[in-house]
């Protein structure tokens, strides 16, 4: 069962596009999981949508007002060339274009929530970290890293912190850590208060944000240190 | 259907209104939101339904002002503003059908699309080939691509069984399973018949074809 959620204020940045965009994919990836966040999505857009329209409207200037007479000619007019039809069906084209609903990691297929889907295209090719780790980036315009990551069966990552947030989002497998266990659809956002060595009885495929790079904190990882932007 | 357009704009559009109108509150009475709520709702089902002008002339008026104040906090820029205006009024024209009036009321459909096209609009601005749009994000217009799933037959079934499962849904989603497939309607007749938008339609064969799914298979 889901246990791990994006926070309330989280939910209202995405209802108000103020996430960034590695983020928003999380969030919308996870409301694909989860109903319940879906529900609660759905309440802050009807709040938004209340306050947006009792909101005071008494400001808009004469010249906006004289431009809305042709705006309404505009649109009513625009409709008689455009059948709704066509449009459905040219925008279906476009999206399986744009879409491939299953990533390929080593020969094995796993299929990815609705708003991924549109990553798969923009993924960069499979590359194997440390031991049973493999990285693959992806290119959301974002100002954070964002990646797919795979832990191998018995696949571990040494003790660490984040100097930033990361958000790991399970898509397939599981993996534990100190805290406890994630399966699909778990929101995990973990910062520099949390210190964890997460690992993987199965395997466990995850879309990571990340807006800094891990710090290896123990013994012998701290000499990954110099190479922890491999994970960013 | 028929309403001229001219005569629809001089009686709902009147720019001296600017001046005329009193400073309002900041904030509309609870009554005040249910009524224009409720007005927003049967006007965008008749431009679903009917392509009713008049209707759509309606939530014009009454929404475009408030959708440019929304622009300008979003964009901050009045050419981007009326930009958004237009297309989210647009929009609202276009795919009127698309609207699921179980799922929200009209001013939360609009008010989405309008975050939408805002979205969409800044992120164009700032970077041409931006892979991550809107709709990836907030479906909000895309036509599910479960529907495609969702015209199977359920064949090899005996059709009491079926019939039986029928029955026992809730009474919006049988009516829209009953029209599709037993009285062998298109989505489009089966949305005339009952009055409602397109998007309502598949959006309760949806839901229907998912408790049916549970129940008998």
């Amino acid at each position: 069962m889901i246990q791990h959620h994006p926070s309330q204020n989280m939910l209202i940045g995405f209802v108000n596009a103020d996430l960034s965009n590695g983020t928003s994919l999380a969030v919308s990836a996870h409301l694909e999981f989860c109903s319940e966040c879906q529900k609660q999505v759905e309440q802050i857009e009807a709040r938004m949508a209340e306050q947006f329209i009792s909101a005071d409207d008494t400001s808009a200037d004469l010249s906006f007002c004289e431009a809305k007479e042709d705006m309404l000619k505009a649109i009513l007019a625009s409709a008689k060339d455009e059948t709704h039809g066509a449009d459905v069906a040219r925008s279906r084209k476009t999206d399986e274009l744009l879409r491939n609903s299953e990533i390929i990691v080593n020969g094995q297929r796993f299929e990815l929530p609705r708003p991924l889907q549109y990553t798969v295209k923009q993924t960069g090719s499979w590359q194997q970290v440390i031991g049973e780790i493999w990285r693959a980036p992806v290119n959301v315009d974002g100002v954070e890293r964002t990646n797919y990551i795979m832990m191998e069966k018995g696949g571990r990552i040494a003790e660490h912190t984040h100097t930033g947030t990361e958000i790991t989002l399970v898509l397939a497998g599981s993996f534990s850590d100190e805290q406890g266990d994630y399966v699909p659809g778990d929101f995990i956002v973990t910062d520099g208060t949390v210190k964890h060595q997460p690992y993987s009885k199965d395997q466990c495929l995850c879309f990571t944000v990340l807006d800094k790079p891990l710090h290896f904190t123990s013994g012998m990882a701290r000499l990954l240190n110099p190479f922890s932007h491999l994970f960013f | 259907m028929t309403v001229s357009t001219n005569a629809v704009l001089s009686s709902e559009i009147g720019c001296s209104r600017i001046e005329k109108q009193p400073t309002a509150g900041k904030t509309m009475q609870t009554s005040d939101l249910k009524k224009h709520q409720d007005e927003l709702n049967d006007a965008l089902i008749k431009v679903a339904v009917h392509r009713d002008e008049k209707a759509f002339a309606f939530i014009f008026d009454l929404l475009s002002d408030k959708l440019r104040a929304f622009a300008m906090t979003k964009l901050r820029n009045d050419a981007l503003a009326r930009e958004l205006v237009q297309d989210t009024l647009m929009t609202v024209w276009r795919k009127a059908s698309m609207y699921n009036i179980d799922k929200g009321a009209a001013s939360t459909w609009i008010y989405t699309i309008a975050r939408n096209l805002a979205f969409d609009l800044l992120r164009r601005n700032k970077n041409k080939e931006s892979q991550v749009d809107a709709e990836v994000l907030w479906p909000v217009i895309s036509d599910d691509v479960q529907d495609r799933h969702d015209e199977q037959s359920f064949a090899g079934l005996d059709s009491d069984t079926l019939k039986q499962a029928v029955n026992n849904l809730p009474d919006p989603q049988r009516q829209v399973v009953e029209l599709l497939f037993f009285a062998e309607l298109t989505q489009q007749q089966t949305a005339d018949k009952l009055a409602i938008p397109v998007g309502t339609v598949k959006s309760r064969l949806r839901l229907a074809m998912a408790r049916l799914r549970g129940q008998i298979l």
